[in-house]
This record gives structure tokens, C-alpha cells and sequence, in this order.
């Protein structure tokens, strides 16, 4: 019986003593092989109002809104002028030749090569409606207007893509 | 053949008349099944040992005969002798365990293993319980069958049956069924065993204590030198119960080590499900009229319970203590899931929390001395194997 007792005592004891070292190991394990992530830092910069540096991804934007402006204008004969404006900032854009693909352009000294797909666009001819004789009597025909129907899909505007093109 | 051979066909009949407690037997073989299957209760290991009872308890008993010169022994009996009695089955069973841990809510707060040390409380109360009936006329329990039932305290199953294995090798008294089926059926019973003992032990501000879980990333790193270096520390500290915790830790980092993905999933399943099988029938084979039908077996259900009792309390009184100590900040409900019954304990600490409280989840933070006392048991039981010769 006491010898039961003694054995008792000192399990006890080892089981708290292996548990408490391989707590410690553990701890230990924890500092020198952790992969050094913080959890829940949030990290605060300092912003100076209106001396916002222009970052690489804000000129990418504004090379593809030149890029669809040079386009809209151009198809009006117009030509795009060389600072533009976003939100009261100004940006100096070059845009190289609207007719070949990759456009290059230059937004802040930052170049860019605008294309679609592998080829760029398929070149588009002039849509022009087609006015044929129609013999006196015959059946008309759907006009123009049915072979080319009204956009069904969506544009796109700086907020991405957005509702059907009214 | 002659008109006496016809008489074999009905041997079974005269055996009964011999042995009439096999039927005894055989019901509680049926017993463990309808608990297994109707109940729910423990199902992969109660349906193979009362299978293994119903096998080893039919007339004749040539399922368990042993092997003699020029005549080979009943397929329980080569169960048993090839892999339990030698204590394989356990270990890899352990393999599968480790294989299925997941260590990282302990790593992430290693603060809560000590609790999984308290809750051993029980394997050696019982132990001493065990030793104190043995000093009656109608027991007869030494040092060895007093480590086999106090080992049951620790909840852990294989751990218990290997134990018990080892003790009857030192010359013990073959109780292995009565502490296996004890073991087992208070596994399933800790929804029932542990919720009183808590409530009892804690007041309702006590168990109403939230700890917000801070999810803590462990880094790959660590859970695969985890294993190893618990293998090596185990090793030296407890070498009796290296065994144990070396295969498991083997099991672990299969798992945790993320490029043998074939041996992680064949070690939880497959291995695991053999294992299991060829386990339950194994013990269930060792349950025979001679050896379970006694006092003692009697005996050995109450102290298991006294055991597994005792084990809760012993984490929850530490966990106690932490709560003072934190400044109310550790819920002590989370020392019950100390006994190593994964993730029992822990699910019946969520619910008693979530009871209290539907917004109070400790799930997470019992986790963590749940599977801590899977290695406080493993270790109790090297100071067993290493101090009773």
C-alpha cells in the first residue's frame, strides 16, 4: 500500500513535470519558428492632404480613360488634349496612333501598350445605312434599323461594368 | 461413421449443460451490441468486442482454443496471441490516433496542457483505490491490476488495454476484458458521467467566464518539429512510454508534414478501421465465463467510474485555480476535457457552456488540454510500466 502511494506520488509529480516541459518546448517552439505574422496590427500611414503621389496603378487607370476619350473623340474628329483632367488632377498623357495595335501611351512619364487580346480589335469598317431601290409593289422588307438591334449588353464606365445601355 | 458420431451434432447442448454461464455471456454480448447499434454508444468498439464475447463464449469454445502440437488453434485465439498479447494492436491504433489529431489548438495555447496533467487525478486515486480493496479478503488485487483499473481514469482506450497487456505479460491476473469494456463504456458515458461533476465543482459565474478565442497562426514549422521533438523529450523523460508516444507522434507528422498524404489517410482510415476490428474481437475474446464472471469485475466498473469521476474533477479544480490565478480569465469548465477521451470531453464543455450561455464558445480552448491528456495519460502509463516489474 505504500509503495502504491509512493508510485502515485511521484506519477503525479512526472506527468506535471513532462506536461509542464513540453508547455515550455512548445512556447519555445512558438518564438524561435513562428512565421513572424501579426495579427490584428493594423498599420497607419500618414496621408498629407492634396500631395498624393500619383501611384503606378492610378496612371494604368488613367491611360485606359485616354484611351477610350482619344477613341470617342477621334470618331468626332477630334483630337485629345494632351492634359487631362480626373477628379482635379492633371495628367500628362501622349497617345501614340489609335489605328494600330498595341496603342502606346504615356501617362506621367509612365508608358504604357494598350491592345485587346493577342491581335488587338478587328478593324471595323463604316456603318453606314444602305438605301436600295425597292421596285413599286414589292414587299418591304425590314428596315436597317433590325439588322443592327440596339446594344444588349452592358457599358463600361470607371465604376466597371454597369446596367444595360438605355 | 458410426451412431455415436451423430451425438457430435449436438455437443453444444451438453457443453451448455456444463457451462451454463456462457449464456450469461452471450447476453452480455448481446448487451454491448444493442448499446452499439441502438444506442449509438462507442459503436466501432462495442460492436466488434460483443461480437468478440458472443465468438468466444459459444459452446466448445474453439474460436479461442490454443494452438497445440499438430492441431491448430481457434482464429480469436491467433487474434490474440498474435496481436495483443504482444500489445501491436494498441500501438497502432495510437498510429491512427495521431494520424487524427490535430495538435495546433494546444500549440497555439500552451498555458491549457497542464490541465490535461490534472485530469491523470483520477488514474491514481484509482490506483490507490484498487490497492485498498486488494487489502480485503474478497479482492485480490496487487500493484499490477491496480495500474490496469486505474490507467481507466485516464479515458483513453488503447492506452488502457495496453496496460492491462503489459501487466499480464509481468505475471498480472488476465482482467484485460473487464478494464477494456469499462474503459470504453465510460468513454461513451462521459456526456453522462462529466456535466454533474463540473456543475458541482463550478458556480454558475464561473461557467459563464467567456474566453475569446484569438485565432494564434502556428507555423508549419512547428507542427511538423512538434512531433519529433515530443518524441525525443517523451523518450528521455518516460522511456516506458515511448511506445506509445513515439508511434503517435509518427501518426502526427504524416499528417502534419503535408508530403505523404497516401500513409496520413491510410493510418486514419483504413489502417485505423483493420485495426479497430481485429482489436474488439480481440478483447472480446479474452471475456470468458471463467474470467469476467467474478466479483471482481464488479469491482473493477466501480472504480472505473470512481476513476473517470475523480479525473474530471482533478482538471476542473485546476482549471480553478488558473481562473483565480488569470484573474477570472480561463473558463475552469475546460479542465474536464483534460481526460483524454477526444473530443468528447470537449464537445461536453461546449455544451454545458453553450447551455449557460448560447454566445460562450469554449470548444477551441478545451481542445487543447483534451489532447494534452492524451500524452498525460500515455505518460501515466509509463510510470506504471517503468515502476511495477
Amino acid at each position: 500500500m505504500i509503495e502504491g502511494l509512493l508510485i502515485s506520488v511521484v506519477g503525479m509529480v512526472v506527468v506535471f513535470v513532462a506536461l509542464a516541459i513540453l508547455m515550455f518546448m512548445i512556447m519555445g517552439m512558438g518564438r524561435l519558428l513562428s512565421d513572424k505574422v501579426v495579427v490584428g496590427s493594423v498599420v497607419v500611414e500618414e496621408v498629407v492632404a492634396g500631395k498624393e503621389e500619383v501611384k503606378a496603378e492610378d496612371t494604368a487607370e488613367v491611360a485606359a480613360i485616354a484611351l477610350a476619350l482619344a477613341s470617342y473623340l477621334k470618331e468626332r474628329g477630334k483630337a485629345l488634349g494632351k492634359p487631362i483632367a480626373i477628379s482635379d488632377v492633371q495628367y500628362q498623357v501622349e497617345i501614340g496612333a489609335l489605328s494600330h495595335f498595341p496603342v502606346s501611351l504615356m501617362v506621367n512619364q509612365d508608358s504604357y501598350r494598350a491592345a485587346v487580346g493577342d491581335e488587338g480589335l478587328p478593324t471595323t469598317e463604316q456603318v453606314s445605312p444602305k438605301f436600295v431601290a425597292r421596285a413599286k409593289g414589292t414587299q418591304s422588307g425590314p428596315g436597317w434599323r433590325s439588322a443592327y438591334p440596339p446594344s444588349q449588353g452592358k457599358y463600361w464606365s470607371r465604376r466597371g461594368w454597369t446596367g444595360r445601355a438605355s | 461413421m458410426g451412431l455415436s458420431d451423430l451425438w457430435k451434432l449436438v455437443e453444444g447442448f451438453k457443453d451448455l449443460e456444463e457451462h451454463p454461464l456462457m449464456i450469461v455471456m452471450l447476453l452480455i454480448g448481446a448487451v454491448l451490441l444493442y448499446l452499439g447499434i441502438a444506442r449509438r454508444f462507442e459503436p466501432l468498439l462495442l460492436i466488434p468486442i460483443g461480437t468478440g464475447i458472443i465468438l468466444a463464449n459459444l459452446p466448445l469454445g474453439e474460436l479461442i482454443k490454443p494452438a497445440t502440437e499438430g492441431q491448430s488453434g481457434g482464429f480469436l485465439w491467433y487474434f490474440y496471441k498474435y496481436t495483443l498479447s504482444n500489445e501491436l494492436l494498441p500501438l497502432l491504433v495510437f498510429l491512427g490516433l495521431g494520424a487524427l489529431t490535430d495538435f495546433e489548438p494546444m500549440l497555439s495555447n500552451p498555458r491549457t496542457i497542464l490541465l490535461g496533467a490534472a485530469a491523470q487525478l483520477g488514474v491514481f486515486c484509482a490506483f490507490i483505490g484498487t490497492l485498498a480493496l486488494g487489502l480485503t479478503p474478497w479482492f485480490h488485487f496487487g500493484l499490477k491490476e491496480a495500474a490496469s483499473v486505474g490507467i481507466i481514469g485516464g479515458a483513453d482506450g488503447p492506452t488502457t488495454i495496453y496496460v492491462a497487456t503489459s501487466m499480464i505479460e509481468r505475471g498480472g491476473r488476465d482482467i484485460l476484458g473487464a478494464v477494456a469494456v469499462a474503459a470504453y463504456s465510460y468513454m461513451a458515458l462521459v456526456p453522462i458521467i462529466q456535466p454533474p461533476i463540473i456543475r458541482l465543482l463550478t458556480t454558475r459565474e464561473e461557467r459563464l467566464i467567456k474566453m475569446p478565442y484569438t485565432f494564434r497562426p502556428v507555423s508549419k514549422r512547428t507542427m511538423i518539429i512538434f512531433p519529433i521533438a515530443t518524441a525525443i523529450v517523451a523518450g528521455f523523460l518516460v522511456p516506458r512510454a515511448a511506445p506509445l508516444i513515439g508511434i503517435m507522434m509518427f501518426g502526427n507528422l504524416l499528417r502534419e508534414c503535408g508530403v505523404v498524404e497516401r500513409l496520413s489517410k491510410t493510418a486514419q482510415n483504413e489502417l485505423m478501421n483493420i485495426v479497430i476490428m481485429l482489436l474488439g474481437l480481440s478483447v472480446g475474446s479474452t471475456m470468458t465465463a471463467k474470467a469476467f464472471l467474478q466479483l471482481e469485475t464488479i469491482a473493477i466498473f466501480v472504480l472505473g467510474l470512481f476513476a473517470f469521476a475523480v479525473s474530471t474533477a482533478g482538471g476542473v479544480l485546476l482549471g480553478k485555480l488558473m481562473c483565480a490565478l488569470s484573474g477570472r480569465k480561463i473558463n475552469p469548465m475546460i479542465g474536464a476535457a483534460g481526460v483524454s477521451a477526444v473530443p468528447m470531453a470537449a464537445r461536453v464543455v461546449q455544451n454545458m457552456a453553450t447551455k449557460e450561455d448560447p454566445s460562450n464558445f469554449l470548444i477551441m480552448h478545451a481542445m487543447g488540454p483534451n489532447v494534452a491528456g492524451v500524452i498525460g495519460t500515455a505518460t501515466a502509463a509509463g510510470v506504471f510500466l517503468a515502476l511495477i516489474n
